[in-house]
Parts: structure tokens; sequence; C-alpha cells
């Protein structure tokens, strides 16, 4: 029995350090900086164990059904912190009150139960066997938990089901000590109710795992997922590891934190460093806020109308601390106005013309999204176009898919456009390419906006030369009734994917 | 065409989600062409007529035929002419309905782009706004909007779609080789001219070649002919079956070989990429309110014609109009009868075509309301959407031509010519139907391609057609009885596609304008 009781102290010294690794993992993940995430997390954890080891004092009777309490209590939640913790990440006002509530809590607990069950053990042993006995499995079980977790809890289980997994351990523990020790107890029946029950929730938990959560998809990205939503037209996903932050529409990168202002940079400054006159600026796409922060760039400016079809993309960019910081706050601007609505029916409600338009669509793998590269779609943005007007359009990469480059260019030159493609490298795209297009041709800013951490006066012109190896000769325009370019981008990139 | 193991299990994950699916409510309607009204002609009750009007031309019936004919008199700059219509609204086969979600077609829904000799078509293209002017190469140049979008076609066989109408993919090569050796005929015969040097097959088909050794095809089924071809191929046979049951309302063992090969041969090669078709949410529809935009106010609906009579060098017509309960008689010089045969017959016995020699088609078009576009494995989702070895001949989605890159609701037009039996059988058994009866057939059917659809149908409407169009029986298009319907005089002409054999917007658009310009002929020198 005193065995069985010493395995005891080992499972939940297991137990407890999981859930404190757990708390660790999961701030690093949504908060970033891991040092100051596990440091704080080891602070507050240690000193709630030493709240919880002084309050013990104060339990002087029942020791044993408040050790079974104490033990179902860890296990509810302890269990499910990792669940609550990704669930309410979004909807709690401050995410570190919690983290640090349910730490704390966690802390008080695994306090708690060393030294009441030792006092529960103190007729057992003598007491400096006691203690050399409980403190060895308490550290052992430390040293076991320090190695499951990296190497096979956070792989194999993942982090929810790890949790709940830790919980069923002390609802274990609970219940042996209530069969072994509780024997002549009135209120057994009652307490096996209430470990039937933590086992229920633990087991649930432990079955659905990630399914809880929103994160559930965690596993197709290479990073932790920090944020997810679903909109009525897509699904977003925002990861996070030490060095940067992905927004990814339907599985598709978005961006990346380490090298998006390369993409928006190039995006922006060479069509609208070119017009110094330019007041109103139109993009299409662009819900995060990053062209815009680029746009801004420019005093003068005084109106910017952002088109985007997701309300749901809008809304993050502008609340998540992590996006808004990226965008600096852009979406809050007083020259902003967004429309969330389909930029084809948009466009023809014949808005008043535009010095600058951004599309920034994504690339055009489904035919739904083809039509947004059609030449009855360039026709329209041409009405929205002041005549000394440039646009810009992303344009897929002209390495990996060539021709579908080509194709965008020869689409906007069948619509009467005057075109300047030009690309860029942007680490975690490739090489990227954009087309400027107007009714008249486009001269290479001499000039550019400060700050910039990328583009330099020096650089653009070298953009819009394109080497053998990017260049292509097509023929093909995209049309509505044809959709070339969905299927020639599909061709190519399917040479990359597979 | 034997059902595989995989079909039966694919059908069979359907039928559970149906079960518990069906229980949603949804809005059921059944209308049809085939009014309460016209049954009183049986009767012939009908009050005395309580107005008269005159007017130099008379057109009856306000199909696509007598919309042309319509258009054709304005447009010669004849006005004194009215349009009479049975119907609340002109379009015949061609009208429309509309929903909160979109407008949708009843019947007839898309149009070939015309071939290069098809001038007078494509001057009406051009009066209308659809086509724009022609390209400095000479092609003509189609607006955007109305142009099929990209991608037109797909089929779904063996449990997954695939882009355009033949699976290539999933055929095993015996099955190629047979479809192949088809389509090279069929551009081989494209190109050919008959001894008296005209094309082989002709749009309108009164200007094919007369060639006897062709014309000989009219008598066999174009079943008959493509077996003696030793092209044994399944699925080109579903394929091709399917292409007879869908322009010509009948299978492909009860439709001629002439005729069949008539829907492959007769149009110019497609092009290699871009739309062959225009098509429109309301269908033809919107053909015919183009056609009739200067005629609308000679237009009079809701009227029953019941009796024609000659009258010294004219006619006297007489309709009922039942909303007022009163009948109006017409005095005209000259008629224009765009009635189907079956109709006109009744009216003028003197022009009745031999018993048993022309047969129609019923049909039964359901619109399907939908919350979401199904989604589905395979190729995406296309303006028309075929299910191999089905009865339907699938859907078309309604909201395919709007440019929105999301749409959520739709309307998904399900098509189901009803030739499986004899016309008369099958227009009974169609009549017996109710509402529920439809429903779970076409349920049934959209299931089999996208399991859990049902739950998002949330309103169907059917409209049947009983007499849906002409088939293209052995022996009608060649032979005597349809050389009779072309019969008239200097003051009465017919138009309706029936006398073509084929029922296509093509044949109805040329009788009317044919009919329109003999009646002015007539008045000139008449």
């Amino acid at each position: 029995m005193a065995l069985l009781l010493l395995i005891s102290v080992f499972v939940i010294a297991t137990a407890g350090l999981v859930y404190e690794l757990i708390a660790g993992t999961l701030a690093s993940y949504l908060l970033g900086d891991s040092v100051t995430q596990f440091s704080t997390v080891i602070g507050v954890y240690l000193s709630s164990m030493g709240v919880g080891s002084w309050l013990s004092r104060y339990v002087k009777r029942d020791l044993l059904r408040f050790f079974i309490h104490v033990e179902l209590l860890l296990a509810l939640i302890g269990g499910s912190s990792a669940a609550l913790l990704f669930c309410l990440f979004d909807h709690v006002g401050s995410f570190r009150l919690l983290l640090y509530s349910l730490v704390s809590i966690t802390g008080i607990l695994v306090g708690v139960e060393i030294p009441i069950l030792m006092r529960i053990l103190k007729d057992e042993y003598a007491f400096q066997d006691l203690v050399a006995k409980v403190f060895t499995f308490d550290y052992l079980g430390a040293l076991l938990a320090s190695l499951l977790f990296p190497l096979i809890l956070v792989p194999r289980l993942g982090l929810v089901r790890s949790g709940f997994f830790f919980g069923l351990c002390n609802v274990l523990v609970a219940w042996a000590a209530l069969e072994i020790l509780g024997k002549q107890q009135a209120w057994r029946n009652m307490q096996r109710i209430y470990v039937l029950l933590v086992l229920a929730v633990c087991s649930t938990g432990l079955a659905l795992g990630e399914r809880l959560t929103n994160w559930s998809e965690s596993q197709n990205f290479p990073d932790p997922v920090i944020a997810a939503v679903s909109s009525p037209y897509q699904r977003l996903v925002l990861t996070r590891n030490q060095h940067d932050t992905r927004l990814f529409l339907n599985g598709n990168l978005q961006f990346s934190s380490a090298d998006e202002y390369r993409y928006h940079e190039a995006l922006v400054h060479p069509g609208l460093a070119s017009l110094p006159d330019a007041k109103r600026v139109l993009i299409l796409g662009g819900g995060d806020g990053l062209a815009l922060r680029e746009v801004l760039r420019y005093p003068l400016v005084e109106q910017v109308v952002l088109v985007d079809l997701d309300r749901a993309v809008t809304d993050l960019a502008s609340r998540h601390p992590i996006l808004k910081d990226l965008n600096q706050g852009a979406l809050a601007s007083p020259k902003l106005k967004v429309v969330h609505e389909d930029a084809f029916s948009w466009l023809r409600s014949a808005p008043e013309p535009f010095d600058f338009i951004v599309i920034d669509f994504p690339d055009p793998s489904s035919f739904t999204i083809g039509k947004l590269y059609s030449t009855r779609f360039y026709e329209l943005v041409k009405q929205a176009l002041k005549p000394e007007g440039q646009m810009v359009v992303q344009s897929t990469s002209p390495f990996y898919a060539t021709r579908s480059f080509w194709t965008i260019v020869n689409t906007l030159n069948a619509v009467g456009f005057q075109t300047a493609p030009y690309h860029v490298y942007v680490p975690s795209f490739g090489e990227w390419g954009f087309v400027l297009a107007g009714r008249r041709d486009h001269s290479v800013p001499t000039s550019l906006p400060r700050g910039l951490k990328f583009l330099s006066p020096e650089l653009l012109p070298a953009m819009f030369h394109f080497p053998p190896d990017m260049q292509a000769t097509v023929q093909a325009i995209n049309r509505l009734d044809n959709q070339v370019l969905v299927r020639t981008f599909e061709e190519e990139w399917t040479r990359y994917v597979h | 065409m034997s059902i595989n193991r995989r079909d039966l299990l694919i059908g069979g994950m359907a039928l559970p989600m149906m079960m518990g699916c069906g229980e949603r409510k949804r809005e059921l309607r059944l209308t049809g062409d085939d009014s309460a009204h016209g049954h009183r002609l049986r009767t012939m009750d009908f009050p005395a007529a309580s107005d008269s009007e005159r007017c130099k031309v008379l057109i009856l019936g306000g199909g696509v035929a007598g919309c042309t004919a319509a258009y054709t008199l304005k447009k010669q700059g004849f006005g004194d002419y009215r349009l009479l219509e049975m119907g609340g609204e002109a379009g015949g086969n061609a009208r429309s309905g509309k929903n909160s979600v979109s407008d949708y077609p009843l019947g007839a829904h898309y149009l070939p782009l015309p071939n290069a000799e098809e001038k007078d078509l494509l001057e009406f293209l051009q009066d209308a706004g659809a086509l724009q002017g022609w390209t400095a190469r000479g092609e003509p140049r189609y607006r955007d909007e109305f142009l099929c979008h990209d991608p037109e076609d797909r089929v779904f066989y063996e449990g997954r779609w695939f882009e355009g109408l033949i699976a290539w993919k999933a055929l095993a090569p015996h099955e190629v080789d047979d479809i192949r050796a088809f389509f090279r005929f069929i551009s081989s015969v494209r190109q050919k001219k008959g001894q008296d040097g005209r094309r082989l097959f002709a749009i309108p088909l009164d200007r094919s070649s007369r060639d006897s050794e062709w014309l000989k095809l009219d008598l066999m089924t174009f079943a008959e002919f493509v077996r003696g071809q030793g092209w044994h191929s399944p699925y080109l046979a579903w394929y091709l079956d399917y292409c007879c049951r869908d322009d010509y309302g009948a299978g492909w063992q009860d439709v001629s070989a002439w005729a069949g090969l008539h829907y492959f041969a007769a149009r110019d090669a497609e092009r290699g990429e871009g739309a062959t078709i225009l098509t429109w949410p309301e269908g033809n529809a919107w053909l015919i309110r183009q056609l009739m935009k200067r005629s609308q106010d000679r237009m009079i609906g809701d009227t029953l014609i019941f009796r024609i009579e000659r009258s010294g060098q004219g006619f006297v017509v007489e309709g009922w109009q039942s909303h007022k309960d009163r009948t109006v008689r017409w005095e005209a010089e000259s008629l224009i009868v765009a009635l189907p045969r079956f109709v006109a017959q009744r009216l003028l016995p003197g022009y009745a075509a031999p018993v048993g020699a022309m047969s129609y088609a019923p049909w039964m078009v359901a619109n399907c309301t939908v919350d979401a576009l199904p989604q589905s494995p395979g190729s995406a989702l296309a303006w028309d959407n075929v299910p191999f070895g089905s009865a339907s001949l699938g859907y078309v989605v309604a909201t395919h031509q709007k440019v929105q890159r999301y749409e959520g609701a739709s309307v998904l037009s399900s098509y189901w010519p009803l030739a499986a039996q004899k016309p008369e059988v099958a227009r009974m058994m169609a009549g017996l139907r109710q509402c529920h009866d439809w429903e779970r057939m076409v349920l049934a059917d959209l299931e089999s391609m996208h399991p859990g659809i049902s739950a998002s149908i949330g309103s169907m409407d059917f409209w049947l057609w009983g007499h849906g169009m002409i088939q293209p029986r052995p022996g009608f298009i060649w032979g005597k009885a349809r050389a009779r319907l072309q019969e008239r005089s200097s003051n009465l002409a017919f138009a309706h596609s029936d006398m073509s054999g084929i029922s296509i917007f093509e044949e109805a658009f040329a009788r009317g304008r044919e009919a329109a310009l003999h009646i002015l002929q007539g008045r000139r020198f008449g």
C-alpha cells in the first residue's frame, strides 16, 4: 500500500510538471518571446506551490477526502488547461490574467498535495525515510516529465491531449487512494461518482483532442496555430514561431512577418511614388492592412478605399495585437473607407475614379478567382482609373509560373493598358511578380518615402529587368469564357507542388 | 448500360443522407404549359364575342417563332400587326421564372454561337447587343457577359467530376478509340458537300443538301447507324443518347440518324478555346425580350384562340380572355400561325398533319433554390453539370454568368426529358405525378452527385411541359408529312419549329422570319 502511494507521488509529480510545461509552451506560442513566458510561468508556478504548501497546514481533518478532492480538481483544471487557453485566447480581455490564474491554481493544488500525502503516509515510515522517499519520487517524476514532454507528448499527443492525459493520471491516483485507503469511509460512494465524472471529462477531452479547439488543423501547418477563423468565404489561420507570424487563407501563405515588407513595399511604391499628386487610392483585396500601411506613408493621399469581400480578414487585422502591430494600426486610419463587397460588383457601381489602384488578390488558382484577372474585370478597373493614374496587379511568380505571369501582362495589354512588369525576391514566396498598368507609360520614380526597409531608388530600375529564365512568349488573353490563366497557372504550379 | 458495383455503393451512400435531410421543410410548386384553359377547347363553351378589333396582320402564338415574326415585321417597317398569346407573357418554351435569388429558365436556356452563314440571326444578335461587332480577322465579338463563362460543362462519372462531357481520363483505350473515331467522322462530315453542292447538314435544316445518299440516314435510328459503324463503346452510347435527349427530347434509339448527325455536324468546328454558346440566367427569355423590345405594345396575352374562319379576303379570329371572361373577335387580312401544329390543326383542319406523324416530347424542369453551391471532388462546378447514366440531363447553374467571386445562394435548373416511354404514355404518367413524386426523383438525382445537398435546397419549382418539343423520329424530317406542313397561301403562313422537326431556337427564328417576309410579300403583290 505504501508503495502504491509512492507511485502516486511519482505520477502526480510528473503531471504537475507537465501542466507547467504546457502553460509555458502555450504562452510562448500565443504571446511570443519564449524566454519571458517560460520564466514568468515557472516563477508563478513555483511560488504558487509554496502558497499551496503553506495552506496545507490549515487542513486538519479528513485528509484522505481532501487529497482526493485536490487530485480531482487538478485533473479537471490542469487537464483542461491547454484546451481552455487555446479556446479562450481570442475571447478574453486579458489573456495573461487567464494564463497566470490557471498557472497559480494548478501550482497551489500541486503544492498542497505533497504535504498532505506525506501526512497521510506519516504512520507508514519513519520521518527521515518518508522525506527521502517522497522527494526521490517527486524529483524522479520531474525528470520523467521533462523528457516525456518534448520527446513524446508534444509530437505524438499534442498539447491539448497531453493535458487531458495527465488529467486522467490524476483521476486514477484519486481513485486508487479512494479504493485502497478509503475502505471504511461512509462517503466512498459519493466520491466514486465524482471520480467517474472527472474521468468522463478527461477521457472525452483525450478522445476529441485538438478537435475541441479551432486548432485541429495545427498538423497542417509547420508552426503553432495561434488564431483561426472561418468566414463564409475562407478559413483564416495565423501561425507563429520564434521568428515570424504567418497568415494563411485556405492554407495558402498570405504573408510572413519576416519578409512581408519586401512584398508590400514592392507592391505599392514603384507605382505610387511615381504619382506625386495622387490623392485617391483604391486597394482591392489586401484586407490585412499591410499594403494600406505602405500607402499611408504618403501624406498627400487624402482618401483610401479598401475593398475586401471578407469582413473576417479586416476584423482580424484590425483587432489581433500581432497583426495590428504589423500593419501599424493602418485600418484605424481616418483616411480609410472599408467596403466589404465583391470587387467585381463594387466596380460595376462606377465609383469616382482613383489616382492609384492596388490589386492584391490571391493567385488565380480557381475559376472564381480567375475572373478577377479577366479582360472584363480590367475593363471595369480601367473605368475606375483616372487618365493619368496607374494600377498595380500582384501577378504570381514569374519564375515558377512564367506563362501565367505573362498571360496577366498580355491580358492587361489587350484591354489597352501600357504595362510595366517587374519582380522582386521575397524569401518566403520566392521570386515574385507585379505589373504596373496605366493609359500612359509608367516612369520609374527617382525618390521613395523614407523609412523603407527594402526598396531604394537604386534598386528600382533593376526590378524592371527580366532575365531569360523569367521570360516567356504567350499569346493567350484571359477572358471570362476561356479562363486560360487558371488552366495555365494550375499546369505550372502542379510541377512544384506534386 | 449496366450499373457497376461502385455506382451502387455511391448511390447507397447517398440514401441515408437523404433520409436524414428529407425533414427540411421545402417549398414545392408545380406548374406547366398544359393549362386548364387549353382543355376548354374540347368543350368550346366560350361566350359570344363582346369586342371586335381589326388589324392587317395577326400573329397567333408568342413563342420564339411568333416573336420573331413580330420582330421581322417591325424591322421591315410594317406596324399594323398584333400578336395573340395564350399565356400571360411571350416566350413559349423559352420562358423564365424568377425568385429572390435569381432569374432562372423554365425551358430553353442557351444559343450555340451561330455559323457565319446564319446572317439573319447574327444581325438580330447585333441588334440585341449580344454581338458587338467583328475583329480585324473577321471573328465575331460577343459580349463577355453572355458568352458562357468557363468552365462550360463537366460530367459526373464513377464518383468524380471530369471537365467536358467525355471523361477521357477514366475511359479504357478501346472506348477512347471509338469516341475519337466518332468525332473524326463528324469533322469529315462537317466539311463535306452533297452532290447538289450544299452543306450536308445546315442550319436552318432546310438549307441542307438533298443528296439521297445522306437523306437515307433519316430512315434509320441514330443508334443503328452508330452501331453499324462498329463503334460499340458504352460511354459513346450514353453520350450520344444524352445529346439526343438534350436537343430532341428522345433517346438515340428513337431519333433518326440524320437528326443525330445534324446535332454534331451542322455547327462549325468549335474554336480551340472559349465559349461555344451564349447564355443568360433567365435562359432564352433574354432573346425573347430582345425580339419583343419594339412589339410589347402589340402583344395581347391571356388570349386563348378557339376559332379561325376565312371571311372574304381575310380571316376572323376569336379568342377568349379568361381574366375578363370575354371573347374578342379580330378581323385581319393576313395570318401568321405560330402555334404548334397539334393546336393549329384544330383551328384550321385543312392543314392537319397525318395522324401519328408528329410526336412531341414531354419535359419536366425543376428549379431548385440552394443555400450554397455544391462542392464535390474533381473538376470545378461548371455551367452545365451532367451525371453519367442518369435519366436527367443534370443541372445548369442559373447564377453561372454572375461575376461575383463568391456566390452563396443559387438556383440549379435540373432538366428531365421524359424520354423513357412513348410520349403519350410519358405525358400521362407525368400528369399523375404530384409535387412530392417529382421532389423525390430530383433529389435522388442531385444526391447521387452531391451527397447531402438536399439539406441546402429551400424550394423547388417544377415546370411540366406536356408538349415540350417536336421529336425527329426516323422518317419525319425528310418524309412526306413534314413536306405537307410547309403549305401556305399568300395571306396565311405557318411558323413553328415543329415544321423543321427539331426544336432549336435557330429553326423557330428562321420559321418566324420566313413567315413574316412571305406575308409582307403577299401583301405587296397579292
